[in-house]
């Protein structure tokens, strides 16, 4: 563990009721950070988060902030005393503060420079004396942002941060969020489901499936290079084609890829839609039978010789429409086992 | 029916078409038939009461003589004093007994819960006969053991009998806002660097403000209204000096000057506890998770099971222990057993009836004030709420002096009787009612009204089987308040007509309480069923 860890878990188990939540957990945040607990549903991302906040023990483990053990075998810090910042799916504004007394909550009575200064780091500074009800969501959510901001903790957590804004707010809260968060400098666990959420707001993205995290990156890596058939199917869409691979390359019906890695035999080939390329082509080795139109991109259903079929995501202008023939690029293909899950 | 539709059909389109947010049809108007019977609902005590204020205007000699006496003003203190302390008493019970039935790791909490909650169904003056008979010289306990505890009666003893009787009001509301207030408020404290107690007092429990102010509420208003307990121990409250001023004298006016004195001490309680509630916006809805309980250690937790068994005890084992070593010593002591079989019909009968009469009273005025908003249903419906505040005893007062006065032949009539119980109780069975509407969306009746039903259809098809469950609830609580009434019944009932409550409020003395028992066994007997349902099983009913 180096100086530039801000959280460290290791080895976090925790059981509800005989059913595991987590699993051995293992994690590590680099200060300064924006790092996406990415995983379904029931997967404990959660329960992780609230283990590193102190609201929840776990049954084995240990976990450091700022270099400082707060949890192990016979420690359990209560979460005042953890420098943590929370910032709930629902906000848990005091209903009965005002915005500036909610932000002013974990500060000395004398600090009131700072509840103005936070507040004006979230846009805000006019609404100190307004009810947490009075606001929008975008709003309470800036403020809840600003409460956990306030007394300067050594990480953010942040709980399904945007899961109560509706969808045209939610894009603009993300960008606003990040500039907020990397403005305070702090380093931020945030927990999604959400894996576009994820790669677009995250330094980091760690996946975490049955209790454990199974890989953790940049998102571009993790969305380029996912570690099992199961994490590119979770984190974006995927289509997955059976391969022989050999020395540097694989073989798919598609043609010959290069393959980073040293598989042999049958392999399965994964593939993103908008690494598939159609061309028009009157001989082309596949039909075009489907198309959904987004406007920004296209998703094309594409059926090969052997009934196969493929999807494409191609700009909007690619003239290309149902029951064309054509012909197929790929830019790149990720390789697993064949019985990888 | 329906000509407010058909007459303007622009007003009422767009809020047929477009779902508003708040479920209301403010650009409608409510047939005047329904305003006819909801206004004729509040008059029996409305006009008495207004007729009372007159009396007292037309005669301020007699009100100077009254209120200038040294006696009317220790009077008045003494009641707020009373009043005040019972209350503060009350609320702290049944706030420690809420936490620690929903937050701390006692066991057995259903048991507990169902026990600490079941003294709302004896009444305050059964206590005080309990307390009395089983305290002093001559009471059971130092018959039973021969130790003269000393007698538990006057101030002390009206304050500890309407303490016990009254908690359980604090309690039943505190604990259900205990468990809706979201964890994530107390952990969101605790990770801004609060420690378990701070958290607790400025996060959690300024939650429950609001809902423990409105059980006080209660508390208070039962309390001031309280006639049969005071009067049992002997203390001197406005309620029993009013009665006495009205048995006692020729001139009846002083009686009706104290009575308003007291109606104005009540309007004020609850015109304060409205004040109380501020600008926070408090949120009904059930938190996704349950907060973790709180361990208590080994000294805690003894002090918490003797607290809890402590109180079981005073309020729910002594009464009713007492009340069965009576029965058991008249039967034995050959006493004739009296099963008062004329006091249980009047009880039944006249709670029947009145519950009754409050549901379907309790139509029009949730209607109107649920689905047709407008300054007259708001004042209607308050009418109701401060109608339900007023010391029983004062509006008896008034019914009296007005009835004598203008309405001889329904003077101390069955018809009267029920008409006022269920007029002063209809709150209850509105309460109730409101809570069913508000979740019956609208645009059900707005979709009948555009089907080509009216008004009075709508509400008989659509409107009534929605809400029918909470009116029954509503109807279930004005039974059990009419079973345990007693100075409205005193000063209306007609000649011959008894209910169980005057039976044992006329057991003054210790020569009669093998006579109450049986009739306050059965009081209690037949409150429990509903309270059962109510408290213990509310899913059943509602």
């Amino acid at each position: 563990m180096s100086d530039r860890t801000a959280i460290h878990c290791h080895g976090i188990s925790k059981r509800f009721n005989g059913a595991s939540a987590l699993d051995g957990l293992e994690l590590e945040v680099p200060a300064g950070a924006i790092l996406a607990l990415l995983g379904p549903s029931g997967c404990g991302k959660t329960t992780a988060l609230r283990v590193i906040a102190g609201f929840e023990h776990p049954d084995s483990g240990r976990v450091d902030i700022a270099g400082l053990r707060v949890v192990d075998a016979d420690l359990d810090m209560p979460p005042e005393r953890r420098r943590v910042g929370m910032v709930f799916q629902e906000y848990a504004l005091f209903p009965h503060m005002t915005v500036a007394d909610n932000v002013a909550y974990g500060l000395d009575r004398s600090a009131t420079g700072r509840v103005l200064e936070v507040l004006e780091l979230v846009g805000l500074a006019e609404h100190g004396k307004r009810m947490p009800h009075e606001l929008s969501g975008g709003e309470q959510q800036r403020v809840a942002l600003a409460r956990a901001l306030a007394p300067k903790p050594a990480v953010i957590l942040m709980d399904e941060p945007f899961s109560n804004l509706d969808a045209g707010l939610r894009d603009r809260m993300r960008r606003d969020v990040r500039a907020i968060l990397k403005e305070a400098e702090t380093t931020t666990v945030f927990v999604t489901h959400d894996q576009e959420e994820a790669l677009a707001i995250a330094d980091i993205v760690a996946v975490m499936r049955a209790g454990r995290v199974v890989q953790v990156g940049p998102p571009q890596h993790v969305y380029r290079r996912p570690a099992s058939p199961w994490i590119a199917r979770f984190v974006g869409e995927s289509e997955f084609l059976d391969g022989v691979a050999a020395v540097g390359q694989v073989e798919t019906p598609l043609g010959t890829f290069p393959q980073f890695g040293d598989l042999r035999g049958p392999v399965q080939v994964m593939i993103r839609p908008e690494w598939v390329h159609p061309i028009r082509s009157d001989d082309g080795v596949a039909r075009v039978v489907d198309r959904e139109f987004y406007g920004h991109d296209q998703l094309l259903v594409l059926e090969l010789e052997d009934g196969h079929r493929l999807a494409a995501r191609t700009g909007s202008n690619t003239v290309v429409a149902p029951g064309d023939r054509v012909d197929i690029g790929i830019d790149e293909v990720v390789v697993f086992p064949p019985a990888a899950g | 029916m329906s000509e407010a539709v058909v007459a303007d059909p622009a007003a009422a389109a767009p809020e047929t078409v477009v779902p508003a947010p708040l479920p209301t049809r403010r650009g409608l108007r409510a047939p005047r038939w329904m305003w006819v019977l909801g206004v004729a609902i509040v008059l029996p005590v409305t006009i008495p009461v207004l007729f009372l204020v007159g009396r007292v205007a037309t005669a301020p000699a007699t009100v100077w003589d009254t209120l200038a006496t040294g006696r009317t003003g220790a009077l008045l203190l003494r009641s707020i004093v009373f009043t005040a302390s019972v209350t503060a008493a009350a609320a702290a019970i049944g706030v420690a007994a809420a936490w620690l039935l929903v937050r701390s790791d006692i066991g057995a909490k259903r048991t507990w819960t169902v026990l600490v909650s079941l003294p709302l169904v004896i009444p305050s003056y059964v206590l005080a006969l309990a307390l009395l008979s089983f305290s002093g010289a001559r009471g059971l306990f130092a018959d039973l053991t021969g130790i003269t505890i000393p007698s538990i009666s006057g101030g002390f003893g009206a304050w500890l009998a309407l303490t016990l009787s009254t908690y359980p009001y604090v309690f039943l509301v505190a604990r259900a806002a205990l468990r809706n207030v979201d964890p994530a408020f107390e952990e969101a404290a605790r990770s801004l660097g609060a420690g378990p107690w701070r958290a607790f007092r400025t996060v959690v429990l300024p939650q429950v403000r609001p809902a423990v102010a409105a059980g006080s509420l209660l508390v208070a208003l039962y309390t001031l209204s309280d006639f049969g307990a005071v009067s049992l121990m002997g203390f001197d409250v406005f309620t029993r000096v009013i009665y006495a001023q009205y048995q006692g004298r020729l001139d009846r006016t002083p009686a009706a000057v104290l009575a308003l004195v007291l109606i104005l001490l009540a309007l004020v309680i609850v015109w304060a506890e409205q004040r109380t509630r501020g600008r926070a916006a408090y949120f009904g809805t059930k938190p996704r998770r349950t907060a973790p309980t709180v361990q208590l250690a080994g000294s805690s937790r003894n002090a918490a099971h003797a607290f809890l068994t402590g109180l079981t005890f005073l309020a729910l084992a002594l009464p009713i222990g007492v009340l069965v070593i009576w029965l058991i010593r008249g039967l034995t002591g050959g006493q004739e057993i009296d099963m008062q079989w004329g006091a249980v019909a009047g009880s039944l009968t006249g709670s029947l009836v009145a519950a009754g009469l409050a549901m379907a009273a309790a139509i029009p005025v949730v209607v109107l004030a649920v689905r047709y908003h407008s300054r007259g249903s708001r004042w209607l419906h308050r009418t109701v709420y401060v109608m339900f505040s007023l010391p029983h005893i004062t509006v008896a007062l008034a019914v009296v002096f007005f009835a004598s006065n203008y309405l001889g032949g329904l003077y101390q009539s069955f018809t009267l009787l029920v008409v006022v119980y269920g007029a002063l109780f209809l709150a209850q069975a509105t309460s109730a009612g409101e809570a069913t509407l508000l979740q019956v969306n609208p645009n059900l009746e707005n979709a009948s009204r555009g089907l080509g039903k009216g008004a009075m259809e709508t509400l008989r098809r659509v409107t009534l089987p929605l809400m029918w469950k909470g009116l029954l609830a509503g109807g279930v609580l004005v039974f059990l308040t009419t079973m345990k009434e007693l100075p409205a019944t005193l000063l209306l009932r007609p000649t011959g007509f008894d209910t169980l409550a005057v039976r044992i409020w006329s057991t003054t003395s210790d020569l009669f309480y093998a006579r109450a028992a049986a009739p306050a066994l059965l009081l209690l007997a037949v409150s429990a069923i509903p309270m059962y349902l109510l408290v213990v099983r509310p899913r059943r009913i509602q």
